[in-house]
This record gives C-alpha cells, sequence and structure tokens, in this order.
C-alpha cells in the first residue's frame, strides 16, 4: 500500500513539475513601444576602431536602405512606430511588425544556432530562446551587417560579429512588456551595451492595420529624405 | 415558491424605505440646511454635530467661512491636523479676540467623542470642497520639474512613473489625471487634496504627462521612412538613433488575463505548396480547377489586371542575355498580401486569439479567433488579406474574409470587398499534409460558390525561415531575360 502511495505521489510530482515547467507565460498579443518609458538608451561604449568615418560610412548604409524601402530587420524592428504583433507557441515566438521588417522567428524547438556553413545571414539573425523562469531569453546571431537598418539605439551598429541576447518579462500583471536588449560585439563595443524597451500590451480588441507604405519612387518622400537636415 | 419570495423582498424593501423616510420626516432641525443625508451614518452624525455646536454658523457648513472666522477649507493648520491633534486643544482652549479675527469660544466640555465628530466632518468638507475648487476649469500648464519635486517628495513613497503609473498619461488626458489624483475617495490622498496648491497640481500633471507633451511635440509618423529618417539623415547612430514614433490613440492599458499558453496545435508550423498535382506549375494546377460561375452582374465586372509595377516594354526583341526591364523593381511592405500562399513557405502560429499566418518578409495576415466580427465595411481598407475571423472546428481552421480589394481570383472568379471567401484549413492524419479549400460566394457575383484547394506539405521540423531580400535600388530587380508576353 505504501508503496503504491509512494508511487502515486512521484507520478504526481512528475505530472506536476512538467506541467509547471509548461506553464510560461504567454507573451501573445499586440505591444506598442512605449516612448516616455524607452527613450533612456544610455550612450554605447564604443570601441576605438568605430570612429567618425566608420560611423558615417554605416550611417549611409542605413540611408539607402530607408531610401529604397529594403526590410529594416534588427534592431529597428523592435522600435517599430507600429504595434508588434507577437505570437508564442511551444515551439516558436514570432513578432511580425506593421513596417517593412522582416518577421521575426525566435525558435524554441533548438538550442543551437544553425551553423554558420549554411546559415545565410539575415537583416534579423538566426534567434534561438529558452524560458529561465518567468523570463524568456533570446540568443541571436548570424546577423547580415550590411543590409537593411543597422543603427543600434544609443550607438554602434549590427555586423557579422554582433551578439544579441534580448530578455523578455511580463509586468505589471501581465499588460507591459519589458524587453532588455544586450549587445556584445567586439568590432563595435568596449563593453556590452544594454538597453531596455518597455511595450504596452493593446486591447484584445485591436485591429491590425495594413503596414505602413513604403514606396521608393514617390518622389515627395524622396525628397524629404535627400534634402539637408 | 418565486412569487413568495419575490413578495416577501419587496414588503421588506417597502418597509426599509417608509423607514428611511420616517428618519429624514422626524428630524428636529432645518433638514434643507443640513441637505441631503448621507449615505454614512458616522459621517451623517459628524455634520450634524458641527451644526449643533455651532461651528457652522460662523465656519459654514461647508466651510464656506462667514465674517471674520477662521476659513478653515484654507487653513494652513486644519492641513496639518492628524485626527484631531491640532483641532482638538484648540477647541477645547479657544482663540481670543485679535486684531483681524473674531474670537473663538471654548468648547472644554467637549467630549473626545464628539471633538472626533467635528473633526471627522472639518477634514472631509474641506476634501469635497477642495477638490471642486482644484479641479474647476480648465488645467493649466504647469512646470514638469516642479511637478517631479512634488511628486518625489509626496508621492514617490508609494507611486512610481515607471511602476504603478507608468502609461498614465495614455489613460487619463489632463484634466481627468487631476480628478484621478485628487479624488477624495482614495483615503490615501487625502493629506494632499486638503495641503496641495494649485499650482503644485498643474505641475504635477504636466510631470506626469510629460511623455505626452513631449510626444506631441514631434512629427507624426505618416510613413516609415520618415520613422526612421532622423537617423538616415543624421547619419549618426549615437544621436536621434532611436525612431519617432507617434502616440497610439489613448488606449488603455489592459491588464492581462492569465491563462494558459498555446496549445500545440497540428496546424502550427511551416508549409510549402508544391503543387505535385500541377506537375510543378501553378497555371498547370488551377486550370484543373472548376471554372466560376458568374452572375451576368459579375461576368459585367471582370476585366483584365495588369500589375501595376509593370513597365512598358520596349516592343523589340532583344540579343540573348541582354535583359528586358520589365517592372519599376518596387520594394515595399510585403507580407501575405494576397490569401493564397503562392510558392514560398508561410507558417502558421496559432495563439489563444489569434491565428497569425508569417512568411519568410515583412507583415503577416491576421485570423481572429476571439469570436469577434467583422467590422463594418465602411471601416475596412479593402486589401489583398481582407479582414478574417475564424472558428476551430475539430482540428479544422474555419476562416471567413471580407474586405478584399477587387480583382481577380483563381479559375475565372471575381471579388469586391463584399465578397466573402471561407477557407477550411485541413490537416492529413499523417500531419504532414496541409488542405486548405477556398469557397467564394457573393450573390452579386457567383451563381453558385466557387470552390478549389490547394495542398502543403509541412515544412520540416528543423526547418528555419529565410529572408525574401528585396532592394528597389538594385537595377538588377528591374530586370528579367525572360520576353514580356506580348515579345514571346
Amino acid at each position: 500500500m505504501i508503496r503504491h502511495l509512494l508511487v502515486a505521489a512521484s507520478v504526481w510530482c512528475v505530472v506536476t513539475g512538467v506541467a509547471a515547467a509548461q506553464a510560461h507565460p504567454d507573451l501573445s498579443g499586440f505591444w506598442e513601444l512605449t516612448y516616455q518609458d524607452s527613450q533612456h538608451v544610455p550612450r554605447a561604449q564604443l570601441s576605438p576602431r568605430v570612429t567618425r568615418p566608420v560611423i558615417e560610412a554605416q550611417a549611409k548604409k542605413d540611408f539607402k536602405a530607408v531610401r529604397w524601402c529594403n526590410v529594416l530587420g534588427m534592431p529597428a524592428i523592435m522600435a517599430s512606430p507600429r504595434p508588434l504583433d507577437i505570437r508564442q507557441t511551444d515551439r516558436l515566438v514570432v513578432i511580425a511588425a506593421e513596417i517593412n521588417a522582416t518577421t521575426r522567428y525566435i525558435y524554441l524547438s533548438r538550442t543551437e544556432h544553425i551553423g554558420k556553413d549554411i546559415f545565410d545571414p539575415t537583416t534579423n539573425g538566426d534567434s534561438i530562446g529558452r524560458w529561465d523562469g518567468e523570463t524568456l531569453v533570446v540568443d541571436t546571431i548570424g546577423f547580415d551587417p550590411d543590409k537593411g537598418m543597422t543603427a543600434i539605439p544609443g550607438g554602434g551598429f549590427r555586423t557579422a560579429s554582433s551578439h544579441l541576447v534580448e530578455r523578455y518579462r511580463l509586468l505589471n500583471n501581465g499588460s507591459t512588456l519589458s524587453v532588455t536588449f544586450t549587445w556584445t560585439d567586439p568590432a563595435v563595443y568596449r563593453t556590452p551595451h544594454l538597453y531596455e524597451f518597455r511595450y504596452t500590451r493593446l486591447p484584445r480588441d485591436y485591429e491590425a492595420r495594413l503596414p505602413l507604405n513604403c514606396d521608393p519612387f514617390d518622389e515627395g518622400r524622396t525628397a524629404f529624405l535627400t534634402a539637408r537636415p | 415558491m418565486t412569487r413568495v419570495l419575490t413578495s416577501i423582498c419587496f414588503i421588506a424593501f417597502a418597509a426599509a424605505v417608509a423607514a428611511q423616510s420616517t428618519t429624514a420626516v422626524h428630524r428636529s432641525y432645518d433638514t434643507a440646511f443640513l441637505g441631503p443625508v448621507l449615505p454614512d451614518p458616522v459621517l451623517q452624525h459628524a455634520k450634524e454635530t458641527f451644526v449643533l455646536f455651532g461651528c457652522a454658523y460662523c465656519h459654514g457648513l461647508d466651510l464656506v467661512s462667514r465674517g471674520e472666522a477662521t476659513d478653515l477649507m484654507h487653513s494652513a493648520l486644519v492641513g496639518r491636523d492628524e485626527n484631531g491633534s491640532r483641532i482638538g486643544p484648540l477647541l477645547r482652549m479657544g482663540i481670543p479676540q485679535t486684531a483681524k479675527l473674531s474670537p473663538m469660544p471654548q468648547f472644554s466640555d467637549l467630549s473626545d467623542h464628539q471633538i472626533n465628530d467635528l473633526v471627522r466632518w472639518i477634514h472631509y468638507a474641506r476634501q469635497q470642497g477642495r477638490y471642486r475648487e482644484l479641479t474647476t476649469g480648465p488645467v493649466k500648464t504647469g512646470d514638469a520639474a516642479a511637478g517631479k519635486s512634488y511628486f518625489d517628495r509626496a508621492c514617490s513613497s508609494c507611486h512610481k512613473v515607471d511602476g504603478d503609473l507608468s502609461g498614465i498619461d495614455r489613460k487619463y488626458d489632463a484634466a481627468a489625471l487631476r480628478a484621478a489624483m485628487l479624488e477624495p475617495k482614495q483615503e490615501r490622498h487625502h493629506t494632499i487634496v486638503e495641503n496641495i496648491g494649485a499650482d503644485d497640481v498643474a505641475n504635477v500633471v504636466s510631470y506626469l504627462r510629460r511623455g505626452r507633451a513631449s510626444a506631441s511635440n514631434r512629427p507624426t509618423v505618416t510613413t516609415v521612412s520618415t520613422s526612421f529618417a532622423n537617423v538616415a539623415k543624421t547619419g549618426d547612430p549615437n544621436g536621434d538613433g532611436l525612431a519617432r514614433w507617434a502616440p497610439f490613440t489613448s488606449l488603455a492599458p489592459q491588464v492581462f488575463e492569465p491563462g494558459k499558453g498555446s496549445d500545440t496545435h497540428r496546424l502550427e508550423g511551416g508549409w510549402v505548396r508544391l503543387d505535385t498535382t500541377g506537375s510543378g506549375s501553378f497555371g498547370g494546377l488551377t486550370s484543373s480547377f472548376a471554372r466560376a460561375v458568374l452572375t451576368p452582374a459579375g461576368a459585367a465586372r471582370v476585366k483584365p489586371q495588369r500589375d501595376p509595377d509593370d513597365v512598358d516594354p520596349d516592343n523589340k526583341p532583344h540579343k540573348a542575355g541582354e535583359p528586358y526591364i520589365v517592372t519599376q523593381g518596387r520594394c515595399g511592405v510585403g507580407g501575405p498580401g494576397v490569401i493564397e500562399p503562392n510558392s514560398a513557405a508561410f507558417f502558421i502560429v496559432p495563439s489563444r486569439d489569434e491565428v497569425l499566418l508569417v512568411r519568410e518578409g515583412p507583415g503577416g495576415r491576421h485570423i481572429y479567433t476571439d469570436g469577434r466580427d467583422h467590422p463594418p465595411l465602411s471601416r475596412i481598407v479593402p486589401s489583398g488579406a481582407g479582414h478574417s475571423t475564424a472558428t476551430w472546428e475539430g482540428d479544422d481552421l474555419l476562416v471567413d474574409t471580407i474586405g478584399l480589394a477587387e480583382g481577380a481570383v483563381t479559375a475565372g472568379g471575381w471579388r469586391t470587398p463584399e465578397t466573402h471567401v471561407a477557407e477550411r484549413y485541413h490537416v492529413a492524419e499523417d500531419g504532414m499534409h496541409l488542405r486548405i479549400t477556398f469557397t467564394w460566394t457573393d450573390p452579386k457575383i457567383y451563381a453558385r460558390p466557387h470552390s478549389y484547394s490547394f495542398d502543403f506539405e509541412r515544412v520540416p521540423a528543423d526547418g528555419y525561415a529565410f529572408e525574401n531580400w528585396c532592394d528597389s535600388g538594385d537595377p538588377l530587380q528591374r530586370q528579367s531575360v525572360v520576353p514580356p508576353e506580348q515579345l514571346k
């Protein structure tokens, strides 16, 4: 009898343990960046190699991406002026924006990055995620150094050697999403560059809007972009 | 039985009303002067005590003082009083006559209980009066820095602007924020309401709404280009490196309703259309579909369509290898701009309220599964994806879509924003094959429902999304070595 009870208790512990392990916070929803909570980005400690000419050269690439409506990629997508649609399953977290930035795929189903020998760098890189308690920790490498908008808030830019770690946490009873970004890149930063963005959960009846249009042949737009600051 | 209970309840209610009326009628003093009976009997008693001891005669029932009596509404001493700590001794000692004020008699025989009653009414009336006083009229523009100073001193022990007050400027406009801050029902704020000045109120409101104020000074973002233009224009990612975004409409932050995360669903995952039945040719497959049967009115709407991005051909054959310029090469926001997936893989991401369909480019198709209805057509901007809602039937997802931009439909069909298209997403028993069946209905267009299906293969579990790259600035993107249709 006692043996049966112990077995039953063990099974119960395993079952509840598994259930608890699977009961991660659900990040799914529409999230809008809140300006006042996200503007305090510290100035990055740039490597001495990141000289003014280097910055200007990179800015020219970014200008081209904006001018020609290229997909923007990370980290611009996370600063989208429109809400982000974040959807989560047990194996995947997807972040879709209403701007011309490629949808982000964060794979929870694998623990290692796609090998460099087969992965073609992209503007979003290769992201894998894991749960650390209530926090989703996302690790990203494999960025394309030339495509899209490479500028990183606070200074610096993404390169092929950039490594980004994001931590997603729900705050305020799930109405706020905190994402901390930590960029490390020996080619750009002297010390890890860390900042936080906060997003507000939009009402559940929010209706996604048509994406912001980007027309590279719009003359007015072109004139605006090419005018002197 | 129900009728008996209802009768008993009615009788009890009537008796209660009668008792209330009797109490009011038998008061021995001027009830018109006292005003309506307060719901709180303790407070009502305090109010009556304030009148009975003659306080209201000089100081006014609502603390609007008469003659030379101290203005209890604005007295600093009353503001500093805590549960009679200052008012009590003063009542017992009285105030001698001064050059400016009449004397106040000693009330040395007041019991502690009576003093408590008087003090209770004085604070209540002061809070009510000052709330009205401070919340009347437009909100002045205050000094946010001074507001921060006040906030740090008086509010920060309980509140944090980046904590519980995060997003409060989105929840309230200035007047509502001011009213919420001073609302006397919030017991914790009583001391503030009784002591804060009008300038401090304006300053704190300005401080709490500083994000809104600065946002309103920024240009409104109308296109993504202006969003990132400052970075591009300044060339300095250190400086104005952050995007400028317009504040969203004043939506209150939503409280998350805890629920279980997503279920692992058979639909979830990547799918790719191989069209083996069409021998790898999309045209080959669709030519096997039953042609749409249109109404005369529907047939009259059908017109040839041309890709708006196509350019006029130069109408002469080129040498082998010499490219034709066939499109403008326009890149913009792509995404599932059409409801029928093409050869690119797409991914189905089911969640609690929505099924999101995404591809290897920007955007996504949002299919709402939270029970909402379509909005009126007048509120839908017609597009290639329209507005989609869905329900689950077992493992099948049943999608209904309206609001599609007018245009052609596979196999001779036509659509307008009013047209409904129903989609059934069904995964085969082996879990590796997906069939989407489209059924178009519109009494103005179709004589009978127009239906066909596409089949998809599951992307391997270790597969991952690529990135669909597009660069309008790349001249090669405009070219094709395949001659335009009219030159073939």
